[in-house]
């Protein structure tokens, strides 16, 4: 296809209008070297690094009989005795009523939220949630009925659950579901959500027939609670919510999703989930492996790595400030501690957003450095919160942030070196227009 | 929550009204006993039965430094080395352009259709393409525009073609795209399409910067075409379409999908796409594997068992004909081979849709003898096409295809032939047995699993 088809034409337009926006383009075939350290994979407690996990998966997979695929979906053969092993499996460990195990976050989220939600239901929902779950809602039954609160706004969260009240009397009086959509930590901002206060809220006003609070778990799992079993279990209120998705894919580090719901939700997800019955079930490798994961989640190593990943966090924060006050906010900054972890009632997050105006430059300062940086913009986050994403891990060290830090200083003052410059050649030359960094 | 909620309620309300029209329920948490043969699966190679398979693939795995997830999407930290070199393995293999890995068929299908779609193009598929295709065009902003015609018909393929070049002016000017969607081999009838006609007259038809074929190679991967890298390359047809999706999740007997398409496409796609940018790439392990099947439906062990599906495909064909002749084939039937292979080219598809009216009970009857079969009716198929799926594999045996036919209720009655007579005059040996299993696997009682 030597000249381009209309269809390449059209997408090389809307890629160009992307890239004179400064919208970054997102490369899946370029590779990004990490060898400086690990400061940005959600890899959170690098329990890939564990001495003689690699041997003991293997030592494991070699025991079981079926490694292959399954070939076939949950609906038809692919629901075999590892499959329905596995779900049992959660039910214990989370002492659930029914556990749902999907391929990925992705396919749980667009089929909860794109078949649960009836006609006439509502959902509010944190104005943060994850794309996925904003997948599921936009072909649910409720796509009309959706509603966010401000993040993490406990004010802005019960002004608008009593506007729902007010506007959906089917809820006062029963006859509808309100969802409540939270995360326990968000990915972005890495802060915690309010969902004490939250819950408390629910509890208040809507009738307990009504009420469907769904917390994902996805970047608290592996990192909070007894064995890491999560923000919920750590505050002791997991009872309270109704349906939780925990994903494999951070800190667990594998793939797939348990959601830990009601017999009568599984049944019916089971049933007119489409994203659920046209899909086929995960092969046995990976039920082997998603157990193992789980497992080595749990056990002192890992609680060593908890440990480690909070005292990282501690002395990233404190050499960040240390190494950057005298740097103006404006050109790097981290998410002020206190807002930052505001909710988290002293627990912190290994997420940290480091605001610049120019991520993208910053990014390909630290891929140079062998650092696996992606600089985030608009349409990604907001704009004017251009970031870098970065994350501590339980197996970076004390070396390796000192050297990150230093690094991200010295691109700083260099950029502080270029405004002062601009700053003052615009003066002498008496240009009208403040040229932005 | 000891009391129902109103979601819960409403859930039962919905389910309930299903089980009154007699669509089966699916059980996710229920294991189907299949020690009798497997019958029903998709792992049509039986690529499992190879020897030392399993062996081999835990030894590429103990070769392979990363074994765990890739905690990242492929846009942010989960696009490794091993990500990227397996798309380049795929490049290779297909001789294509460009590869995308996805994390199943689902997502390629859902990313596709949901994103690749411009504003003023169009659709034309055939009415049995996968559901997964559909739940793309759904989220596409061709959704309005997407026409079905009628399942494997060229006539009508014609017809629907030359409507849309008149109704759609942006099309023949070359100013959108036209995506045609077919199957290779259909999952549910396990026929085949008329591939080689619907590219020509699409070549005929419309301008080819207008023209975008897509064809879906899920039943075909591993079953034709040399090293069983489907039916395109049988036929020598790939280079007169568009974009291919190649699922591992049924000869390959893995996980995960490859598309073969051009470099504009993946990078709109890798940028585009929100089913494929939000979520988690796939694991180490998983990427291994995938390799290790590819190349595994590409030995000569492989090629053999293709040349067992063949046969044992035709000898299922004819026992089942040969023991089935005096049943009425509004009871039992399978589909007439002239139809089913009719634009085949000689070849046979593994898959066998046994038409009943009664398909739960035939289910039930078949799971109680270890066979994990399952009845599918309205709405996975249409009214008055209520059926089993059958599948014959690489691994299964004569002996086993014996025992499943002389299993199905009506046959193997010990019964002569002349004592059969038309169901319609009541009496008769074979058609009273058969009613009479019907009977009893549908009485009250039974494990009603409607």
């Amino acid at each position: 296809m030597s000249s381009h088809s209309v269809l390449e034409t059209s997408m090389l337009a809307s890629l160009e209008t992307r890239r004179r926006a400064g919208v970054p383009r997102m490369d899946a075939d370029v590779l990004y070297s990490d060898h400086a350290g690990d400061f940005f994979s959600n890899d959170y407690l690098s329990i890939g690094k564990l001495p003689h996990i690699r041997q003991q998966f293997l030592d494991v997979l070699s025991q079981k009989p079926l490694i292959f695929g399954s070939t076939g979906s949950r609906a038809i053969t692919g629901s075999t005795s590892d499959h329905i092993g596995l779900e049992q499996y959660f039910m214990k460990q989370l002492q659930v009523e029914k556990a749902m195990v999907f391929n990925s976050g992705y396919l749980c989220n667009m089929t909860f939220f794109g078949y649960a939600p009836q006609a006439g239901d509502v959902v509010l929902y944190d104005e943060f949630i994850h794309a996925s779950i904003h997948d599921g809602l936009r072909i649910s039954r409720a796509k009309e009925h959706t509603i966010p609160f401000a993040h993490n706004s406990v004010a802005d969260f019960e002004s608008k659950l009593k506007q729902i009240l007010r506007d959906y009397p089917a809820i006062p009086s029963g006859l509808s579901t309100l969802f409540i959509v939270i995360e326990s930590v968000y990915s972005m901002e890495g802060d915690f959500a309010p969902m004490e206060e939250i819950i408390g809220l629910v509890e208040k006003y809507v009738p307990s027939k009504s009420a469907h609070i769904v917390v994902d778990e996805a970047h608290s799992l592996g990192l909070y609670g007894p064995s890491g079993k999560g923000l919920l279990r750590e505050w002791g209120l997991e009872k309270r919510v109704h349906s939780v998705i925990f994903t494999f894919t951070k800190s667990v580090n594998f793939v797939g999703g348990v959601f830990t719901t009601t017999p009568i939700i599984y049944q019916y997800l089971s049933n007119y989930g489409r994203s659920w019955l046209f899909t086929s079930s995960l092969p046995h490798v990976d039920l082997a492996a998603i157990k193992f994961c789980f497992d080595v989640m749990q056990t002192p190593e890992a609680d060593q790595l908890r440990k480690n990943v909070a005292n990282m966090c501690r002395f990233f924060v404190k050499y960040f400030l240390e190494s950057t006050y005298d740097i103006p906010k404006s050109v790097i900054a981290i998410l002020h501690q206190e807002t930052k972890d505001s909710n988290g009632r002293g627990l912190v997050s290994p997420i940290f957003p480091i605001y610049t105006p120019q991520p993208v430059a910053l990014q390909h300062h630290l891929n140079k450095l062998g650092y696996a940086a992606k600089g985030l913009t608009y349409p990604g986050v907001p704009r004017g919160t251009e970031r870098l994403r970065v994350v501590i891990h339980g197996g970076n060290t004390e070396a390796e942030i000192r050297l990150f830090v230093d690094r991200l200083r010295a691109w700083a003052l260099k950029q502080v070196a270029l405004t002062t410059a601009a700053q003052s050649r615009m003066m002498i030359e008496g240009t009208a227009s403040l040229h932005k960094l | 929550m000891s009391p129902l909620s109103a979601l819960e309620s409403s859930m039962i309300t919905s389910l309930e009204a299903r089980k009154r029209l007699g669509v089966p329920r699916y059980d996710a948490d229920i294991v189907a006993p299949d020690h009798a043969g497997d019958f029903f699966s998709n792992d049509y190679l039986s690529i499992g039965k190879i020897p030392h398979i399993r062996k081999s693939f835990v030894d590429a795995l103990s070769r392979t430094p990363f074994l765990f997830g890739s905690t990242g999407s492929r846009a942010i930290s989960g696009s490794t080395s091993h990500h990227v070199e397996l798309e380049e393995y795929f490049v290779e293999q297909f001789e294509a352009e460009k590869a995308m890995v996805f994390n199943s068929g689902y997502m390629c299908n859902l990313t596709f259709f949901g994103y690749a779609p411009q504003e003023g193009d169009v659709i034309l598929y055939d009415e049995f393409i996968h559901a997964s295709i559909h739940d793309g065009f759904r989220i596409s902003r061709a959704k309005d525009h997407a026409f079905a015609f009628s399942h494997n018909s060229v006539p009508d393929f014609e017809s629907k073609l030359k409507q849309i070049l008149h109704d759609y002016p942006g099309i023949p000017s070359g100013l959108s795209t036209l995506f045609i969607v077919i199957e290779s081999v259909y999952s549910m009838e396990g026929d085949f399409s008329p591939m080689e006609e619907i590219i020509t007259l699409v070549e005929k038809y419309v301008p080819s910067k207008s023209a975008h074929i897509v064809v879906d190679e899920a039943h075909s991967l591993g079953l034709y075409g040399p090293g069983g890298k489907g039916l395109l390359r049988e036929w020598g047809l790939e280079k007169r379409v568009h974009s291919v999706i190649f699922p591992f999740t049924k000869a390959v007997n893995f996980i995960g999908c490859v598309m073969t398409t051009t470099p504009t496409i993946y990078q709109y796609l890798s940028n585009y796409g929100r089913s494929w940018l939000f979520t988690t790439s796939l694991p180490h392990v998983d990427l291994v594997g995938i390799k290790f099947c590819f190349e595994a439906i590409q030995t000569q062990e492989a090629d053999q068992l293709r040349k067992n599906i063949k046969d044992l495909s035709h000898f299922f064909v004819k026992l089942f004909l040969e023991s089935t002749y005096d049943i009425p084939k509004d009871i039992l039937s399978i589909v007439n081979p002239e139809s089913k292979d009719l634009h085949a080219r000689g070849l046979i598809a593994p898959v066998f849709p046994i038409y009943t009216p009664q398909p739960l009970a035939l289910q039930h009857y078949l799971n109680k003898l270890g066979y994990a079969a399952k009845g599918l009716a309205h709405p996975g198929v249409p009214k008055g096409t209520e059926r089993i799926r059958v599948v014959i594999h690489g691994g299964n045996t004569d002996v086993q295809i014996r025992q499943f036919v002389k299993s199905l209720p009506g046959v193997g009655v010990e019964s002569s032939r002349s004592d059969y007579h038309h169901p319609i005059k009541g009496d008769g040996g074979r058609a009273r047995e058969l009613a009479q299993v019907v009977e009893r696997c549908t009485r009250p009682g039974v494990r009603a699993q409607l």
